[in-house]
């Protein structure tokens, strides 16, 4: 009897089985989104996912967000299951971005751009800025486009309103000099004039700077070109961020480099003991619960980051990006489904439920506001290389910059060794 | 079929499952490993993975790629290894030295709550990695962490014990975190060694006059040798796992090589694949030199009983 029962429920749960799993082939196309999940959260994607959904009767989107996704796309790509649209940032310590590009595993975007989204090509309804923007396009000399711009950030110099500005003690600076030259008075009040994060919140100041010499400069900057550390233009620049080791919060090092630490750097400057740093829009969201330790923190000031000669009037632009894969099954339908993210009632959806997330198109106010203000947006994206064992710029150039200021690294041999990485990486730029 | 026959039959299939596990979980990748590191490998495209000889080697030992000659790269390996060496030895001699000490203890004398202790001892060792290294930040963290605390209630100042610099002392922080962690499990270990030496041998040299220091190193240390040289090759190998977890989520962004260990090079290495495994090889090598130096420097005639 017993036996029966157990058989028979083997051969319901077979049959199930089997037929769900027909059921499945019956079902029409699906797609695959992998999506990093960021301060923006996952809520957008899902409205995202629901929206794309409705407009496409029978498509299903197989919808993955996650802070492992690297690893998740890693796993993916090794079983060859390719997803179809990743939404993932390059800049990250494991390179995922950085290493698909360089297999030259990107599909190309290019038609992505005609696509039409409420009656208007795409390529319309992105600004140009984001549009035109060197981040899309990676490749030395290829003109394609193999990313679309999602969630812009600004990066521009964060100043203290309650001790900067018009009537207050300390003015807002224009160039670099401006910033060191309130040192002394800044020392007299037991203050210090500036603090960073991380040094690699300066990967907007530094390449503001060197376009500020010449656009020139950060051509070849971006390009990797040979020997361009042994310029005295070049030299010129980066021994002006040597110098903040004579006008940084003591104890900016120490925070920089433990694990949660950019915060506690964050603090100090809404506590009043840094009066500048670099930082992004995105400071303000991020630091809204740890502020109440001072009541009289009147708020954030930005501006443009300092020039070297001229008066800064670049911000930094950090732009996202998603991209699709060579490999992947359903290209036309991701390239749909990215478009889909510029229509009007999304950039609302994406603003609305992505924790302020911006999509790069008319009619975004913190977007309108860089351009009534003046400023200029600078994107700074470098060309795509092969990835080279050992060598790794952004630490060279950036992170070390740490050491620099700890006085562990002189300035000489800083830029003496990024020279050697930028040289080493000329050799490796994809073709 | 002969009963021998049947006999190595059984035999056959019984080691079976093991040998194959072994085969296809430690010789293939480790053989892989070497493989690897002699190639230049894509993950993306396996057609654009080529075979570069010793390329990856020599970039490790001086730094040349492509023609332009990075030093900093060998002296980062260099101090690297210079790390792990100075964790393998420091917590080594020191989680040694307080196992058998608590171990004798617990096993010769007569103290109350001698259980409770023992489970004491060991509850670190039950406790994942990451635990323990989230437990020791908040313990080191600077402005706000207990050590500090302490000794600023004793009227001192506050110490950066993770910090960087040229005389950081986040070396001997980490060996701290780590002698914690290891002690209760070579503690037991010890005292499962010891309660097999007889009594006997202690009441007879209690008879002939001895004191308790010297029936230490007169009888328990001698017969605990083995044991002791056994230890030590787990020491060199959870030395070199431990500490990379701990470096990570301890002194993970440092900039700088102070706190870097061989495995967190490797780790850093992760988009080019055939280089780190490299630098597998060559942290292959030093465990497998280290343990070998450590069991000749301690090769004693053994005592039985």
């Amino acid at each position: 009897m017993n036996k029966k029962i157990i058989a028979s429920v083997c051969a319901g749960a077979v049959l199930l089985t089997a037929c769900s799993g027909t059921a499945k082939k019956t079902e029409s196309k699906s797609l695959v989104v992998y999506a990093f999940e960021s301060a923006y959260g996952k809520d957008h994607w899902e409205a995202l996912k629901a929206s794309f959904e409705k407009a496409n009767p029978g498509v299903k989107v197989e919808l993955k967000v996650s802070k492992e996704i690297e690893t998740e796309l890693e796993n993916a790509i090794a079983t060859k299951k390719f997803p179809d649209v990743v939404y993932l940032n390059k800049g990250r310590d494991k390179k995922v971005v950085e290493s698909i590009e360089g297999a030259n595993a990107l599909e190309n975007l290019d038609s992505l751009f005609e696509e039409k989204v409420d009656g208007k090509a795409l390529k319309d309804i992105i600004l140009p800025t984001y549009l035109n923007s060197a981040s899309l396009t990676p490749y030395k000399d290829n003109k394609s486009k193999f990313y679309a711009p999602v969630f812009p950030g600004t990066l521009g110099l964060v100043y203290n309103k309650n001790l900067v500005g018009e009537g207050k003690e300390f003015s807002i600076p224009k160039t670099w000099n401006d910033l060191f030259a309130q040192k002394v008075k800044a020392d007299a009040k037991g203050i210090s004039l500036f603090t960073y994060p991380t040094p690699g919140y300066l990967d907007a100041a530094v390449p503001a700077a060197i376009y500020d010499k010449s656009a020139d400069l950060h051509k070849a900057f971006t390009n990797y070109e040979k020997g361009l550390y042994a310029k005295q233009e070049m030299k010129d620049v980066l021994t002006t961020f040597a110098k903040l080791k004579d006008v940084i919060y003591p104890e900016t090092v120490a925070n920089a480099t433990s694990e949660g630490g950019y915060l506690k750097n964050q603090q100090a400057f809404i506590d009043g003991k840094a009066l500048f740093m670099p930082n992004g829009t995105w400071v303000i969201q991020e630091m809204r619960s740890y502020k109440a330790g001072n009541e009289k923190f009147e708020g954030y000031g930005f501006t443009a980051l300092p020039g070297i000669t001229n008066a800064g009037k670049f911000m930094g632009s950090f732009e996202e990006t998603v991209f699709v894969m060579k490999e992947a099954k359903n290209k036309d339908l991701a390239k749909k489904f990215i478009a889909s993210m510029y229509s009007a009632e999304n950039v609302k959806v994406i603003r609305e439920k992505g924790n302020g997330a911006l999509m790069p198109v008319a009619g975004v106010p913190e977007l309108d506001d860089l351009a009534k203000n003046g400023y200029e947006v600078l994107n700074t994206t470098f060309v795509s290389t092969k990835e080279v064992a050992g060598v790794n710029f952004k630490e060279a150039l950036y992170k070390n910059l740490n050491n620099v200021i700890n006085g562990t690294l002189t300035a000489e041999k800083w830029i003496e060794n990024v020279g050697k990485a930028n040289d080493v990486l000329n050799a490796n730029i994809n073709k | 079929m002969g009963r021998k026959k049947q006999q190595n039959l059984f035999v056959f299939f019984a080691l079976a499952p093991a040998v194959i596990c072994f085969f296809a979980f430690m010789i293939l990748p480790t053989v892989r490993i070497f493989l690897m590191s002699l190639f230049e490998v894509n993950k993306y495209d396996a057609a654009q993975t080529k075979f570069v000889g010793l390329n990856n080697f020599i970039t490790l030992f001086t730094g040349k790629i492509d023609g332009t000659i990075i030093p900093e790269i060998p002296l980062k390996i260099a101090t690297s290894l210079k790390n792990t060496l100075f964790l393998v030895v420091i917590v080594g001699i020191i989680t040694l030295f307080i196992a058998i000490l608590m171990a004798s203890i617990l096993v010769r004398e007569n103290l109350k709550f001698k259980n409770l202790f023992r489970i004491i001892f060991y509850i670190p060792n039950i406790l994942s990695i990451v635990v323990i290294a989230g437990i020791f930040q908040a313990i080191y963290e600077k402005e706000f962490g207990l050590l500090n605390a302490v000794i600023g209630f004793f009227g001192m100042k506050p110490v950066d014990w993770l910090g960087t610099g040229s005389n950081t002392i986040v070396l001997y922080s980490l060996a701290g975190a780590m002698v914690w962690q290891a002690v209760g499990y070579y503690m037991v270990m010890y005292m499962a060694s010891l309660s097999t030496i007889p009594e006997h041998l202690y009441e007879a040299s209690a008879l002939e006059g001895a004191g308790k220091i010297y029936e230490f190193f007169h009888i328990t240390l001698p017969l605990l040798w083995g044991t002791i040289r056994t230890t030590l090759t787990f020491f060199v190998v959870s030395t070199i796992n431990l500490s990379f977890v701990l470096v990570t989520v301890m002194a993970g962004s440092r900039s700088d090589n102070e706190a870097s260990v061989i495995l967190f090079e490797m780790a850093k290495q992760q988009s080019v694949q055939g280089y780190a495994m490299a630098i597998g090889v060559i942290t292959f090598m030093f465990s497998f030199g280290v343990s070998v130096v450590m069991n000749a420097i301690t090769k004693r005639e053994t005592y039985e009983f």
